[in-house]
């Protein structure tokens, strides 16, 4: 069976594309995955996750200042330009929101301008160009993020950024099928995943820069404090800020 | 004694069900699409995930 790669342009195409069943495998964020269990009424499920270099599962959002940049924490930011990622960005826009809310920060009022980047490079790149002041963006660990990898290709130099804020821990970004197929496809393609670390090294370290040792099991009530995150999130969406 | 009985001719309906049981999955799954969020742009993607499509595809060929 081949299995054919599609590079969707944000969440809202893959969740789209498995609420209709034309993408049957789906790498998502926590978010975007918990809604589109809602959106297609329990139509895909979470099978995976990828481990973190010392074995844990989850991950933060990070919030990159320039090094040189005044401030050492989120609050001294003030009046700055803040880049989110993608409204349905888990690390990127929703759990940022979420913990602003619960610093009394309300980031149209709190920041001069609050601009989606597009994706987590982007904005990296607005704050290195100048263009945002603050970025937030995905972090496993010091030796795995955005960042780092961005470093390891060449984009950026680690060392011109800081971080200024960091999350609570976020569940980790989930792999999921479509809940109607059948359960030994949905059985095999978990077996693939699970075996890959052993069975294509090569692959899988290419796929993880030989960040982590494998994927772990995930399902779907590990997202029970990604939905009430989501239910902040749209509420917020329902008052227009 | 039923109930090793009965296991036993469940599994014997299931061997038999499960080959025609596979080919009806692979008529109705000849490829599977897998959809990813690139965090990176372009070029970066093909290199990340080429290697991973194939060995996905030859552990469920």
């Amino acid at each position: 069976m081949k299995v054919t790669l599609r590079i969707a342009a944000d969440y809202a195409a893959v969740i789209e594309g498995q609420r209709a069943g034309t993408i049957h495998i789906g790498d998502y964020g926590p978010s975007s995955y918990v809604r589109a269990h809602t959106v297609s009424n329990g139509g895909v499920e979470a099978f995976a996750t990828m481990r973190a270099a010392d074995g844990s599962t989850g991950y933060f959002a990070v919030a990159y200042a320039k090094k040189e940049a005044a401030g050492t924490k989120l609050e001294d930011f003030k009046g700055k330009n803040l880049c989110l990622v993608d409204p349905n960005s888990t690390s990127g826009n929703n759990v940022p929101l979420f913990q602003m809310h619960k610093m009394n920060i309300d980031p149209a009022k709190f920041f001069a301008k609050v601009t989606n980047a597009g994706s987590h490079e982007n904005a990296v790149m607005a704050v290195q160009q100048g263009t945002c002041d603050l970025a937030f963006n995905w972090w496993n660990s010091e030796e795995d993020s955005n960042l780092s990898r961005m470093a390891n290709k060449g984009m950026v130099k680690k060392d011109d950024f800081k971080i200024v804020f960091r999350s609570e821990k976020i569940p980790g970004s989930p792999y999921a099928v479509l809940t109607s197929m059948p359960a030994d496809l949905k059985a095999a393609i978990a077996k693939a995943f699970f075996d890959a670390p052993t069975k294509a090294p090569e692959a899988f370290k290419r796929l993880t820069d030989g960040k982590s040792p494998g994927f772990a099991p995930a399902k779907h009530s590990d997202y029970k404090v990604t939905e009430d995150l989501q239910k902040f999130v749209d509420s917020l969406r329902k008052k227009g800020s | 004694m039923t109930l090793p009985r009965r296991a036993v001719l469940a599994a014997a309906i299931l061997s038999l069900a499960a080959p025609a049981f596979a080919q009806d999955w692979k008529a109705k799954y000849p490829e599977l699409v897998y959809a990813t969020v690139p965090a990176e742009n372009a070029s970066g993607v093909t290199e990340r995930f080429g290697p991973w499509m194939e060995y996905l595809s030859k552990e469920l060929a």
